[in-house]
């Protein structure tokens, strides 16, 4: 079975956003990782592999520093990885990001591919779909179990209303949410042989943004809290406020 | 690893006023695609440690968690510096260095299983091993399913370890029999190998007595029979680290069991412990970075007298010595380990002067940092404590600093005391530091020039007898370890300016590392112009 992985370089969680010019973010001094619900679809893509054999390829739009994170899954057990490189990946539009995707899955060839339900950068959830849309294949998002056998697969995903079973064929895309399962960590062993691993690098081809993001605001702070009281005798005033002023009760 | 083919050694040469400044600059850092990979395995080690290791439940239970050792199992810890060959990852001095930095700087109780189990336990076999003896315990060695342990210090053998007692006797059939008890071992009492040094006969004096009778090194594995471990130590510091007494009654262990030449077990116990001083100072420069963190972070959020305490200058003089002490730990422990690496260099006394030196920055680092957190540092709910007790052992094993400064002051002045020093031919210059140090540069140059000068003196002087003019070799031993960590400084701060990622903070922090390296080695300098020898022996000396 040929699987890939897309997964994406984030920013970490844990940062403070500086915005330049505007409507990018500033790039000094920040770390970065792979998208947390990436690191649950590359788990899923080496629990599929180790179950029905095959190969596991990750693939990802980003810089040359993006070597990173496909080390990383290489360490934990993929196969290949493969880098479209792109410096400007940050400030892609979900449809050129799934269109470049998409041809470059076209060209490797895949029966299952996963990504995450979401980059915790961007928060846009529009990737997964949209590639699967390009593909014509089968699609579940946000999906908390999933089960493959040859043809295709049983898949629930977590809806407002509660938990939808699917059954789909392959080829799909599958969308992965964060209950599916624990990521592996990556062994010192890992580490070594992920060095031996091919990683394929090129020039991420031309496409234009169909969306541009003009404009960019960190969140308004959050106001300071106000300690109402001590004990027993605040809590009359805590409800007060609670009722008053935030509204909430 | 490559032997080292001893040319100079940076420090040696100092002693003689010579600069080999090809050693030490540019900084011999390992290649890209190592870097990459060494980074990798930090990350790992960081997030596994900061999840796995509750440091505070470790220290407060004296225990180490069963779950703890496996996850260095399962990461492959255990066979970091073991060759590929042999089941291990191979890796060399500088990523043995930052993963006992990363490890430590979560838990140095954790840290110090680790290095006792690489640095000191099987480098022996590393170091000496036969093929066959490297087949036989390195695989199992590198996947934790041996835990091994350096089993060298006894009750009357302390700093002087060429004093231990144990015995081997050889049997017909070629194998040995151990007799004798070792103390304080780390990992005693989770090892199931041991690295044993024991006296074995003199073939040439059957008779002599015990002490007189050559020193070997055996691979013992605990199912020998005949081994009995202590109950653990009650300690003030690395409480989660196992240590304890070992004894070995009617051992017998084969032939093959012998590390090295017979009789030459001393030697290779020096060559373990010089080789593995470089980690200790990397655990140091791990625990320092957590002291300051928490340090900095109370600083900016206690309020006193309306105003953060870090607006005060005297909070301010204490936190900027620890950034300014911490860059020149790390310095000297990375560039230590990459000339390790390389292994163009001598790097013993590199080695010393930085296990000395990050030793000794370390508990002061902790300190302040307890000094700034106030009363909250005092309170075992926070780290600060844990961080000063556990850091008190390292100026102790490993080399007490007394006995590495008469170490480092009688090696640096063999030369001049022999009458094979090489002095310079003219002024010597640390060459190779970015002209954005020129200055600091330029003082380097002339105190190496006094220090060299007054090493000349302390010889003419003392003659032979200088091993024993301890007040002197502490002095220039002092010297030296200033001058080392000034280099080190300069060589890291040059590479950092080449690169192009020097900031001005680092530039600051370099200048005042520098700085307060300077004032140092001035009061060495000072007590070694107006001794006050006299005075101390009466009052130091023995009472009637
Ligand atoms: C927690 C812990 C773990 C240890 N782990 C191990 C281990 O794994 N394996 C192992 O073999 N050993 C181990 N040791 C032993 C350790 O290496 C020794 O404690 C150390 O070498 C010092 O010996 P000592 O304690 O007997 O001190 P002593 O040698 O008695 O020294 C006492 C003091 O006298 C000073 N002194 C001694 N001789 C001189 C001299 N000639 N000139 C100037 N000053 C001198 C010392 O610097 C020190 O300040 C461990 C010890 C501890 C506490």
């Amino acid at each position: 079975m040929k699987i890939i992985a897309c997964i994406k370089r984030v920013p970490t969680t844990d940062l403070e956003p500086k915005i330049v010019d505007g409507k990018s973010l500033d790039p000094t001094g920040v770390a970065f990782e792979t998208s947390f619900y990436d690191q649950i679809a590359v788990e899923a893509a080496l629990q599929v592999k180790e179950q029905h054999g095959g190969e596991v390829t990750v693939l990802t739009i980003g810089p040359k520093e993006a070597q990173k994170e496909l080390r990383d899954a290489l360490a934990k057990g993929a196969d290949h990885a493969v880098l479209l490189k792109d410096d400007r990946w940050m400030s892609r539009d979900a449809h050129s990001t799934a269109r470049t995707l998409q041809q470059k899955i076209q060209e490797l060839g895949a029966d299952l591919v996963l990504t995450g339900r979401v980059a915790t950068d961007r928060d846009n959830a529009s990737v997964g779909v949209m590639l699967a849309t390009l593909l014509d294949f089968a699609c579940v998002s946000d999906v908390v179990e999933l089960e493959i056998d040859g043809r295709g697969g049983k898949a629930r995903r977590e809806a407002d209303s509660g938990l939808e079973s699917y059954s789909f064929s392959l080829p799909a895309v599958i969308t992965c949410q964060k209950d599916l399962n624990e990521p592996r960590r990556a062994g010192l062993k890992g580490i070594m042989a992920a060095k031996k691993k091919p990683l394929d690098e090129s020039d991420c081809p031309e496409s234009s943004n169909q969306a541009e993001v003009c404009q960019l605001d960190t969140p308004p702070p959050r106001p300071q809290g106000r300690i109402v009281g001590e004990g027993a005798a605040a809590v009359e005033a805590l409800i007060d406020a609670l009722h008053n002023e935030a509204k909430v009760l | 690893m490559p032997p080292p083919d001893r040319r100079g050694g940076f420090v040696r040469s100092l002693f003689e006023g010579r600069i080999e400044s090809e050693a030490v600059l540019p900084f011999p850092l390992p290649d890209a695609e190592t870097l990459e990979t060494i980074a990798a395995v930090e990350e790992m080690v960081r997030e596994w440690a900061d999840g796995a290791i509750d440091p505070a439940a470790i220290d407060r239970d004296k225990t180490f968690p069963p779950e703890v050792l496996e996850g260095l199992s399962e990461l492959g810890l255990y066979g970091l510096t073991i060759p590929e060959a042999h089941g291990g990852a191979g890796m060399g001095a500088w990523s043995y260095a930052k993963v006992m930095e990363t490890l430590a700087h979560r838990c140095a109780s954790t840290a110090t299983i680790l290095g006792a189990h690489l640095g000191i336990g099987l480098k022996g076999l590393l170091l000496d091993g036969t093929p066959e003896q490297k087949e036989r315990w390195l695989p199992r060695l590198a996947s934790g399913e041996l835990i091994a342990a350096f089993a060298l210090t006894e009750a009357e053998a302390g700093s002087d370890a060429a004093a231990l007692r144990t015995r081997a006797e050889a049997l017909p059939d070629g194998s040995w029999k151990l007799n004798g008890t070792k103390i304080w071992i780390t990992n005693g009492g989770i090892a199931n190998c041991f690295t044993v040094f024991a006296r074995t006969p003199d073939p040439e004096r059957p008779d002599a007595p015990l002490l007189e009778r050559p020193i070997s090194a055996f691979f013992v594995e605990k199912d020998a029979g005949g081994i009995t471990i202590g109950k653990p130590e009650d300690k003030m510091g690395l409480c989660g680290s196992s240590t304890t007494e070992v004894a070995f009654e009617d051992t017998i262990v084969a032939s093959q069991a012998m590390l090295g030449e017979r009789g030459q077990g001393f030697k290779l116990a020096l060559r373990i412990l010089n080789g593995g001083r470089h980690g200790l100072a990397a655990c140091c420069v791990g625990q320092a970075k957590l002291s300051r963190s928490g340090a900095v972070v109370h600083a900016r959020e206690r309020v006193q007298y309306g105003r953060s305490i870090g607006e005060f200058g005297m909070v301010q003089e204490m936190l900027a010595a620890m950034d300014a002490d911490i860059y020149a730990m790390e310095a000297g422990t990375w560039l230590t380990a990459a000339m390790m690496e390389r292994g163009e260099h001598e790097t013993m006394l590199e080695a010393a002067c930085t296990k000395m030196y990050a030793t000794e920055k370390l508990w002061s680092v902790a300190n302040d940092a307890l000094q700034v957190t106030g009363g909250t540092g005092f309170m075992r709910e926070y780290p600060y404590e844990r961080i000063l007790r556990d850091a008190r052992i390292n100026m102790i094993f490993e080399g007490t600093n007394q006995v590495l400064r008469m170490m480092l002051g009688s090696q640096g002045l063999r030369a001049l005391v022999r009458g094979e020093a090489r002095p310079p031919d003219g002024e010597e210059s640390l060459q190779g530091v970015h002209e954005a140090f020129a200055a600091e540069r330029e003082v380097f140059d002339a105190l190496v020039a006094s220090f060299a000068e007054r090493c000349r003196r302390t010889v003419e002087r003392h003659g032979k007898e200088v091993r024993e003019a301890q007040f002197a070799l502490h002095r220039l031993s002092d010297m030296a370890m200033c001058l080392w960590q000034i280099a080190a400084v300069l060589s890291r701060v040059s590479a950092a300016e080449t690169g192009g990622q020097a900031s001005d903070r680092e530039r600051d922090v370099a200048r005042l590392s520098c700085r307060r390296l300077e004032r140092e080695f001035r009061i060495a300098l000072m007590d070694e112009e107006r001794p006050l020898d006299e005075w101390v022996a009466r009052v130091g000396g023995p009472t009637p």
